[in-house]
């Protein structure tokens, strides 16, 4: 009886501390988007006077105004939404071409070129920095975002493979076999047959792509001259240059640049987390 | 075996723009890294190897480097751990789990570009939520410009950017966790062994494809780090943040040796390519039992 009282005690002891220990965690993961927040909400004279930690009572959006007029942000919202659509469903496309002839077709080489496509998922985009600047120099595309878009095609194009493949691999022989018997092309076969099989697939895909490139910060501070061409990380950043002590403004920008990832994570997180479990960890 | 223009009609696009982005700007990157070139004359010499010669001299690649091994030794053990640590926590059914996990991942939503903006909520000297705790909590001596003085620089940014990576680590150990055979851990259970001997000598063994995945992938991404870094600090003050990817980018695009940056890039590569082999030898080897 003593033993089973004793032993009960000390489990409702170790919850409770699991539970401490996670919501200490929890806090503090929280305290550094708190900052931004209520900081976002507040007139710079108030956080000139008690820092960045203070609730925005009542809270003011005129940062929110400044980031629009002056930041000029819709102008670099513009440009993301368009680099980052047509990078995204291109390599997405190119994507399941690929996906298709590795998972579904026999050939030679099949693993050579696989693994030469997959292995670019890790590639340091540093080693091809400079190369990609003098390319796009000659064929006068610096400062122009179709140089962005051909970028992020090229480096997408590994991880929507690798998922690609790793589906249609999974989808059995027998349907494309009797399909074939039927007279239809491959290209019939992926189109009517794969692709709307693949829906959960190019959602993840999309999302994970979505990400990754409107995050970028690295292509379009090396490509991107003028300010009108700039994406949102850039203006983000451009924004900190100009209006050094605007506190308030960039953090209102910041929350602007996030939104619409947040979207993403609040409606999709599970393709989200398959998506990124599935890239890392499948073959 | 399927006909050779079925294959060339699904893959002659695709690798057509791989060729372009990737495969022949990395042989480029190679032959440029031997040549003076300043990226803006028509004119350069060849030089050989004198960049990378020049690399193992160079004392501000050195310090890069190490600075790029404290930066992966402190991403082993903060976010990768920690990591392990909430996911073993959050994998149990414990109300609020679902929520408690998505505090944890919000962070990977955020560009690197804005951790490093709100991370200087933080850090800033006076204004800065770090500071002011200090103050509050009575450490008054502890409290400084963080990424301002060089001896703490490089670890606020290291900080900041753990701060994001650490989701990443957490879902990929909860997907490990999903695969861990429960009947071994009842066994194990049955036989009196202890949670903690459970835990190191039961699931940790289970989990051991998951942890290479979790540190190949770590460690590129410590080794890749640039934005957060050019955000916050520029890798200074005095080079004392500075890693390879800003040292590269500050000789390439701010000094112009386009060649030595490339030399630069190019010694990322090789670390980095390690890094590679190992990881897929693990993921393939699994794909295989």
């Amino acid at each position: 009886m003593s033993m089973d009282t004793n032993y009960r005690w000390k489990k409702t002891a170790g919850r409770a501390v699991l539970y401490l220990g996670i919501l200490l965690f929890c806090f503090l993961f929280l305290v550094p988007i708190y900052g931004a927040v209520t900081t976002a909400f507040r007139l710079n004279k108030d956080i000139i006077q008690d820092g960045f930690w203070a609730l925005p009572i009542p809270p003011v959006l005129d940062n929110f105004v400044t980031a629009f007029v002056d930041g000029t942000i819709h102008i670099y919202l513009l440009n993301t939404v368009i680099v980052t659509v047509f990078a995204a469903s291109i390599s997405i496309a190119l994507g399941t071409l690929t996906g298709y002839a590795f998972g579904k077709l026999k050939f030679r080489l099949s693993g050579v070129l696989y693994m030469l496509i997959i292995a670019g998922m890790f590639f340091p985009p540093q080693t091809v920095l400079i190369p990609l600047f003098r390319l796009f120099n000659a064929f006068h595309l610096l400062d122009t975002l179709l140089a962005l878009v051909i970028v992020h095609i090229g480096f997408g194009l590994p991880i929507c493979t690798l998922m690609l493949t790793s589906f249609f691999k999974d989808i059995p022989d027998e349907l494309r076999s009797s399909a074939k018997i039927d007279g239809c092309s491959d290209w019939t076969i992926l189109g009517r047959i794969m692709l709307p099989l693949a829906k959960p697939a190019l959602t993840a895909l999309m999302i994970l792509q979505f990400t990754w490139i409107w995050n970028d910060f690295l292509w379009p501070l090396v490509l991107i001259k003028t300010s009108t061409k700039m994406t949102i990380q850039m203006g983000v950043m451009q924004l900190r240059g100009q209006y050094g002590l605007a506190w308030g403004s960039q953090a209102a920008a910041c929350l602007i640049a996030t939104i619409p990832t947040l979207l993403v994570f609040l409606f999709m997180q599970k393709y989200f987390i398959r998506g990124l479990v599935m890239g890392a960890v499948k073959e | 075996m399927d006909k050779k223009g079925v294959v060339v009609q699904f893959l002659a696009l695709p690798f057509a723009v791989y060729m372009m982005v990737i495969i022949i700007p990395f042989f480029q990157s190679i032959y440029l890294s031997m040549t003076d070139w300043d990226g803006l004359s028509h004119f350069y010499n060849f030089v050989g190897l004198r960049n990378y010669l020049q690399v193992f001299v160079d004392p501000n690649f050195s310090k890069a480097l190490i600075h790029n091994a404290i930066w992966v030794g402190i991403y082993l053990l903060f976010p990768t751990i920690l990591g392990l640590l909430l996911a073993v926590m959050l994998d149990k059914n414990i109300r609020g789990a679902v929520i408690f996990k998505s505090i944890i991942y919000l962070p990977m939503i955020f560009s690197f570009v804005i951790v490093g903006m709100i991370w200087n909520f933080i850090y800033e000297p006076r204004l800065g939520i770090l500071n002011l705790a200090l103050e509050a909590a009575g450490f008054e001596h502890l409290t400084q410009a963080w990424l301002a003085n060089p001896d703490t620089a490089l670890v606020s940014v290291v900080v900041a950017a753990a701060w994001q990576h650490t989701g990443l680590c957490m879902i990929l150990f909860l997907a490990g966790l999903q695969s861990v055979r429960t009947d071994l851990i009842e066994a194990a259970e049955i036989d009196g062994c202890r949670k903690r001997q459970v835990f190191f000598n039961v699931v940790l063994p289970q989990l051991k494809n998951t942890t290479i995945v979790v540190v190949s992938l770590t460690v590129i991404n410590a080794l890749k780090s640039f934005d957060i870094v050019y955000i916050m600090t520029r890798g200074g003050p005095f080079r004392s943040s500075e890693v390879l990817t800003t040292l590269m980018y500050r000789e390439a695009f701010q000094n112009y040796r386009m060649g030595y940056g490339s030399a630069i890039a190019n010694m990322l590569f090789l670390i980095v390519l390690v890094i590679i082999v190992i990881y897929f030898r693990t993921v393939m080897r699994k794909d295989e039992s």
